[in-house]
């Protein structure tokens, strides 16, 4: 593994640790600041620091520090969690989440002077940060002292404000129990790392780990081993040097190992030089291995069992010690390059087709009912969903963002408003989940901005001064449908007929529902915004969030009562790989309409069918005048258009109902999409294709886009 | 006494292998090694090994190997790598 690719895994756990604070944060603004969500959010900024030290990012690295002193003098006890304390560490929290983008070089370096000195001024002197802190001033701060292997081993017995005790006290408890133990000996880590040969691979700098090392406390750091080989024989490219140091027995092993998280295959001892010692604390060489445990010491306190099989030797234990390796704690979980996922995801694809024509040449030959091609076509479906479901994720991974977005918009607009998430660990497909982050972000902009009403109106209008947001998720009816409720002024009908009447975006005189006139919005360049701010009000959101959403095969729908509010509702396919379709034949062709999309089919009865050109009708169904669309006449396709010989599926869309012509319906199935984009190039009207079982290529139709297809053939013929 | 070799600002892995050349074309030609070490901002493990080579090879062949000027990057880095000694002039 490069260091690149070590980097990568370092940015996924910052990550991770992101989303961990939020949800924390998240705990303490409902007051729910205990000691273990404190040490949680403790051990996430101490793990970030850690590995942007590891990887040079001094501006993470030093702002995580400041910001890890304040957090350690909250959990020791010495900071009491208030509202203040809060917004700092929030505000604080925004901060690192920008420098952890800048190392990403996603940004430029955040601005984080104010924060800095916010932290300052609730913490003491910014030096005050623990884990950087020589052994003698941290000695004489030792309740603030870092416990996370202690922590770690009481919370897993039982989770209590217990948890908290400095791992000081513990060793002086032993101390005292041990009369062989010396009273005024503060045990120290004695501590022998020997980067691998190869360590300068990729760009790799051992004496950056020694400097955070040294950061963290390290003493009498002196060159160790065999050393150099004679110049006329020293490869640049090669590490020779190892060394051996102090750290303070108040960091704990964890954290040691934590800074050696990152690397492959270097020599690590790591020898408390205290007797006796507690078990957890052992001497022990640990070869640290690439694919590390997770840096929780919750996780790497087990590590002490055995060597994953396959992995190397060893390096030789230190006497009285046992030899383990870092990386060999079971895991639960294993990372997997999204590459190889999608592969697995494709191939399972191609098996769902090859099933689906071996089904068929089966059936041509009369075995279409044995038990065997049964027991296949259920295994591959289940195979099928469980290869989906590994892509799946939680729909937290966007909902941790909200609060943020919510905070910034308080802060730009004067408003306060109260967030409820809902269905957080609602799943759906990873492609979904990072797609539907813009239009989600745009919807909740428009919320705060457009309808939430200011603190005075609010009152004057005899609400509460706090806007209540609820962003939720939830499965229905094998889609997820995402809403974006506030309970601000709602749409203003009146307001929004003039403005769309002043933009000819509709007549003066066009009869039109309320349903009609909310959806105006969608309307390209629509918007009522008195002035454009810098949060929306562009003209331009609306419609583009309406344009994404249909592009992931969603749906977009607006319900709002003037004076109460506005709910958004988002309805989304939960996977972008499979599609639940009717198989439809035109003229020669076959075409799959998404399930999602159809209403109900129907054949046209006598008269129901009105023509009003050569191909444009409507449809009466059961009172309801619906444009009919003929896919022939569209695509350009020779196909039946009498209506006996034609069925009418009636299908919903943004624009409200309408009617596809086809010849005939052959099948309802679940189909594997491939993406046309990617094979060939994007045709309107038409969102993918699939192979069927007997071979043949069938269009997956786009029905939005069929209809704005029919509508501009129509525009054009006018 | 030879002029002093300045080193460069960045020790880094890219600087080892012109360094090692260096080095090894002054102990071939038995001079006194005199770096200056004024300019260095950046100390990495690669250049480490090579100076550290140079001083345990001019010692064995009675070579003086001196850094003047240390930086305050080039102190600090080497004594926190256990190196402090490299600093201090080693006479033949």
């Amino acid at each position: 593994m490069d260091l690149d690719a070590i980097q990568q895994m370092f940015f996924q756990e910052s990550e991770e640790g992101l989303q961990a604070l939020e949800s924390c944060f998240a705990l303490c603004r409902e007051g729910a600041d205990d000691a273990e969500t404190i040490n949680t959010i403790f051990r996430a900024v101490h793990s970030i620091k850690g590995g942007a030290g590891a990887f040079g990012h001094e501006h993470l690295q030093d702002f995580a520090h400041h910001y890890e002193g304040v957090l350690d003098q909250l959990r020791s006890g010495t900071l009491t969690m208030t509202s203040a304390l809060l917004d700092v560490l929030l505000a604080a929290f925004d901060i690192l989440t920008d420098h952890v983008a800048a190392a990403r070089g996603e940004r430029s370096t955040p601005d984080d002077t104010a924060v800095l000195a916010a932290l300052a001024s609730v913490g003491g002197a910014l030096e005050t940060a623990p884990a950087a802190e020589p052994a003698a001033s941290v000695a004489a701060t030792v309740p603030a002292a870092p416990a996370d292997d202690f922590d770690a081993l009481l919370g897993l017995l039982e989770p209590s404000p217990a948890a908290s005790t400095p791992p000081d006290d513990f060793d002086a408890l032993l101390s005292l129990l041990d009369p062989a133990a010396k009273p005024d000996a503060a045990p120290h880590w004695q501590i022998k790392v020997r980067p691998s040969g190869d360590a300068f691979a990729n760009g790799g700098e051992p004496l950056l780990l020694l400097r955070e090392l040294t950061r963290m406390g390290a003493t009498n750091i002196a060159l160790d081993g065999p050393g150099l080989p004679p110049i006329e024989e020293l490869d640049v490219q090669r590490s020779y040097l190892g060394w051996s140091l102090e750290m303070p027995a108040e960091i704990s092993k964890a954290d040691i190992e934590a800074v050696f998280e990152f690397v492959d295959g270097w020599q690590l001892e790591i020898r408390h030089d205290g007797a006796p010692e507690p078990a957890e604390t052992a001497p022990e060489t640990v070869e640290v291995q690439a694919a590390p445990s997770h840096p929780s010491p919750a996780v790497s306190a087990p590590a002490s069992a055995s060597a994953p099989a396959g992995s190397k030797p060893a390096a030789a234990p230190a006497p009285g010690g046992d030899g383990v390796a870092l990386g060999a704690a079971a895991s639960a979980t294993i990372r997997v390059e999204l590459d190889k996922l999608d592969r697995l995801v494709n191939l399972v694809g191609e098996l769902v087709i090859t099933q689906a024509m071996l089904a068929q040449r089966l059936t041509e030959h009369g075995l279409g009912g044995s038990s065997e091609l049964t027991s296949l076509e259920n295994l591959t479906r289940e195979l099928q969903e469980s290869a989906m479901s590994i892509r799946a994720q939680p729909m937290k991974t966007v909902f941790n963002r909200v609060p943020r977005i919510i905070r910034e918009l308080e802060a730009d607009t004067g408003k306060r408003v109260r967030l409820q998430l809902d269905g957080e660990m609602t799943e759906v497909d990873k492609t979904v989940v990072e797609r539907i982050g813009e239009p989600l972000t745009h919807l909740i902009r428009n919320a705060v901005d457009h309808g939430i009403e200011g603190p005075e109106e609010r009152l004057a209008a005899g609400k509460s001064e706090d806007g209540m947001l609820r962003v939720g998720a939830e499965q229905r009816s094998g889609r997820i449908v995402i809403t974006v409720a506030d309970d601000g002024r709602g749409i203003d009908r009146a307001r929004v007929r003039a403005k769309a009447v002043e933009r000819g975006i509709v007549a003066p005189d066009a009869m039109l529902s309320d349903e009609e006139i909310d959806n105006l919005i969608f309307a390209p360049g629509f918007s009522t915004a008195e002035k454009v701010s810098n949060i929306s009000g562009r003209g331009v959101g609306m419609d583009v969030v309406r344009r994404n959403v249909q592009a992931l095969g969603g749906r977009i729908g607006v319900s709002s009562r003037f004076g109460s509010g506005a709910s958004f509702t988002l309805s989304l396919p939960l996977t972008l790989a499979v599609l639940d379709g009717m198989i439809v034949k035109v003229g020669e062709q076959t075409f799959v309409v998404p399930l999602g999309n159809i209403v109900e089919s129907l054949r046209a009865q006598p008269g129901q069918l009105s023509h009003l050109a050569d191909d444009a009708a409507i449809l009466d169904v059961r009172g309801m005048q619906l444009p009919v669309l003929q896919i022939g006449a569209l695509l350009g396709i020779p196909a039946q258009s009498d209506p006996d010989n034609t069925v009418m599926i009636v299908v919903e869309t943004d624009a409200g109902q309408a009617v596809i012509m086809v010849d005939s319906i052959e099948d309802q199935r679940q189909v594997v999409v491939k993406s046309l984009e990617a094979n060939y190039r994007a045709i309107p009207g038409v969102s993918g294709a699939t192979i069927l079982g007997d071979g043949r290529v069938a269009l997956i139709l786009d029905v939005e886009g069929v209809l704005t297809r029919a509508r501009r053939r129509q525009a054009i013929a006018a | 006494m030879p002029n002093p070799e300045q080193l460069p600002a960045a020790l880094n892995a890219a600087a080892a292998q012109p360094l090692l050349d260096l080095l090894k074309e002054r102990l071939a030609d038995n001079e006194p090694i005199i770096l200056d070490g004024s300019a260095v901002l950046q100390l990495g493990q690669a250049c480490l090994q090579v100076l550290l080579g140079a001083r345990a090879a001019a010692g064995s062949r009675e070579i003086a190997f001196t850094i003047n000027n240390p930086s305050e990057a080039l102190s600090t880095m080497a004594n926190m790598a256990g190196c402090g000694e490299l600093l201090v002039a080693g006479e033949a």
